[in-house]
């Protein structure tokens, strides 16, 4: 029973950091259409600047929360950047044409994330107030693991509050569902994708900031997460928020239980379940029949 | 006939001169820039002539390769044969792989060849009773004289000039014309008679198979193989070489190959930033040459046509 719970709760930490990274590539594409290949580098980045951050405010108390608030602004001035010299050329091309030129920018920002901070895997340390671990009956739960968690409900929270009950949420909503409507209503449709993709950056860099809790920052961390996190894209329906949330928890409790039994094939496992569900139901778990292809 | 055949032999010439002039690092180069003629071909196969964005060729260059190297070290079978198992097994992943993907269309066609290679690669990664796991497979030498890079490149050259030829012809037959006319509009190629999802899959094995065929060639090139062949990485290099040399036009796999592998050399030389040079080099393709380096040139040279060639789907 303990080893089950334990699984669990790994399982939902998982989640929660699968939920983080996927849920602004899957905004992005909900609102925009677009696949954005170098979302996982500007997760990567982010760690970085959360260890640079950190290290720059060794000598301060609240040094570690202080680089988790400061990565996230600088990753949103970083994605202002980006959306203006890119990402707004793209919007309007064609699939193929998004694909590759995100796939460059993965080539472009790899080598100057080299360039920056070199090749070592680098280590943030924890504040004292992560290193715990709660006690709850016979169960033993670190205190990180229970701050992803909840760092993963409340971005989760708070997107979905963004969504559904502000007016920006509506009209992000109304982009999604019928895009050609917003520039005849007199909505600047520029400044809401440059919205939602400084959101989807911000959300990356939390994902980010939160890596750094759990392992080493280094060149590889984002290449291991990107099939995974577009297969909890692709399970959940691409470009639906409700869908990555529950896709991001199937494949957390999928991996960590099968890290138990079969680690083998632990990640094989996703990306079979993210194949039968593309043959199936090509429109993911909750998305929407019809709207792609 | 005799113009026919005048351009095909005169550029089996030029392409020969490199083999007998160059220093030996050179020929390796160029081996590497042949084998990946075909690797470029399988993907712009599938993208340039069909419309289908394949992120997931790295796949059956790695089936090739680990079918050539397993029968090579394993099974102890003779060169010619390994290279056969090698090209056929990567054929028959294409297949079974294949038959799933092209139910699929654009952006799901897409993720799912991303998510086939990554499997493959996993499975090469983990198994490592069988494939060596990340350790790969070394020595893989060539028999007697293909020991010697410059008899392997003109191998090489013999190989991918048949094949290249072979893609040549595909390109021109009925049959490229209905794939074609896929990518142009499926539903009016269903229209007119075209099984799309057969069509799709022949091409998708036929990709699969030049990607394997390259993969075989790469193994006693390098030596070893590696189950990083069939990463998303891998496959992205596919993908760019075929739209550096421009996805739909009949040469673009091999200017966009050649190019690649030749500035990779060379500014590897000097640089380690070669992902930096070759971003920004497709940023200035993507926005600025559309058609590719072959479409550049075919615009310059006032071909009318140029203008369709652009490698895009529709």
């Amino acid at each position: 029973m303990e080893l089950i719970i334990n699984q669990v709760f790994s399982g939902l930490v998982r989640a929660s950091l699968y939920f983080l990274v996927t849920s602004g590539l899957t905004l992005l594409f909900g609102v925009v259409g677009t696949l954005n290949m170098a979302h996982f580098s500007l997760y990567m980045i982010a760690s970085y600047f959360t260890w640079t951050f950190h290290n720059l405010l060794m000598d301060y108390r609240f040094s570690f929360w202080a680089a988790f608030v400061l990565s996230a602004m600088t990753m949103a001035v970083l994605g202002i950047v980006i959306e203006k010299l890119v990402m707004r050329r793209l919007y309007e091309r064609e699939l193929g044409e998004q694909l590759l030129i995100t796939f460059a920018m993965v080539y472009i920002l790899d080598d100057i994330t080299l360039v920056a901070w070199g090749s070592t895997p680098l280590f943030v340390s924890r504040p004292d107030i992560l290193t715990t671990i709660v006690t709850v009956g016979t169960i033993n739960l670190p205190a990180t693991d229970i701050f992803i968690l909840l760092l993963g409900l409340a971005s989760g929270c708070a997107t979905w509050y963004l969504l559904a009950r502000t007016s920006t949420g509506r009209i992000l909503r109304a982009a999604y569902s019928y895009k050609e409507m917003l520039p005849a209503l007199g909505i600047p449709i520029h400044r809401t994708y440059m919205g939602i993709f400084v959101l989807s950056v911000v959300l990356a860099s939390i994902a980010g900031s939160a890596w750094t809790m759990m392992g080493m920052v280094d060149l590889g961390q984002a290449h291991s997460l990107l099939i995974e996190s577009f297969c909890v894209m692709v399970i959940g329906g691409m470009g639906s928020f409700a869908g990555t949330a529950l896709s991001a928890v199937i494949c957390g409790l999928t991996y960590s239980f099968a890290i138990l039994y079969v680690p083998k094939i632990a990640t094989l496992l996703i990306f079979a379940l993210a194949g039968i569900i593309l043959i199936v139901r090509p429109w993911g778990l909750l998305g929407q029949a019809g709207r792609l292809h | 006939m005799r113009t026919k055949w005048l351009i095909p032999s005169c550029s089996v010439a030029v392409l020969a001169i490199p083999g007998v002039v160059l220093g030996e690092f050179w020929v390796k180069v160029a081996t590497e820039a042949v084998i990946m003629v075909l690797f470029a071909a399988s993907f712009s196969l599938l993208y340039g002539q069909t419309g289908l964005l394949s992120f997931g060729q790295g796949a059956y260059f790695a089936v090739g390769a680990y079918g050539f190297a397993l029968s090579m070290t394993s099974l102890h079978l003779a060169f010619p044969l390994c290279l056969l198992i090698g090209i056929v097994s990567a054929a028959l992943w294409a297949w079974l792989t294949g038959y799933l993907c092209v139910r699929l269309a654009g952006i799901y066609f897409a993720i799912m060849t991303v998510v086939v290679a990554q499997s493959t690669f996993y499975v090469i990664f983990q198994g490592y009773g069988i494939t060596g796991g990340d350790n790969g497979i070394q020595g893989l030498i060539p028999p007697g004289a293909l020991q010697n890079p410059r008899v392997y490149y003109f191998f090489t050259l013999v190989i991918v000039g048949v094949s290249y030829y072979a893609y040549y012809r595909l390109v021109g037959s009925p049959f490229g014309l209905s794939l074609r006319s896929i990518r142009e509009n499926p539903t009016r190629a269903r229209f007119v008679g075209i099984d799309v999802r057969k069509h799709t899959l022949k091409a998708f094995v036929l990709s699969g198979m030049f990607a394997g065929i390259s993969g075989v060639l790469f193994a006693p090139f390098t030596r070893t193989v590696v189950p990083q062949m069939a990463d998303w990485m891998a496959s992205g290099k596919a993908v760019f070489m075929g739209i550096l040399g421009g996805a739909a036009h009949l040469l673009g796999p091999l200017v966009g190959a050649s190019v690649w592998v030749f500035l990779d050399a060379f500014v590897s030389g000097f640089t380690v930033h070669w992902p930096l040079i070759i971003g920004l080099l497709i940023f200035l393709i993507v926005f600025f040459v559309p058609g590719g380096l072959t479409g550049l040139i075919a615009s310059y040279a006032g071909n009318p046509d140029a203008h369709d060639e652009r490698g895009q789907i529709s």
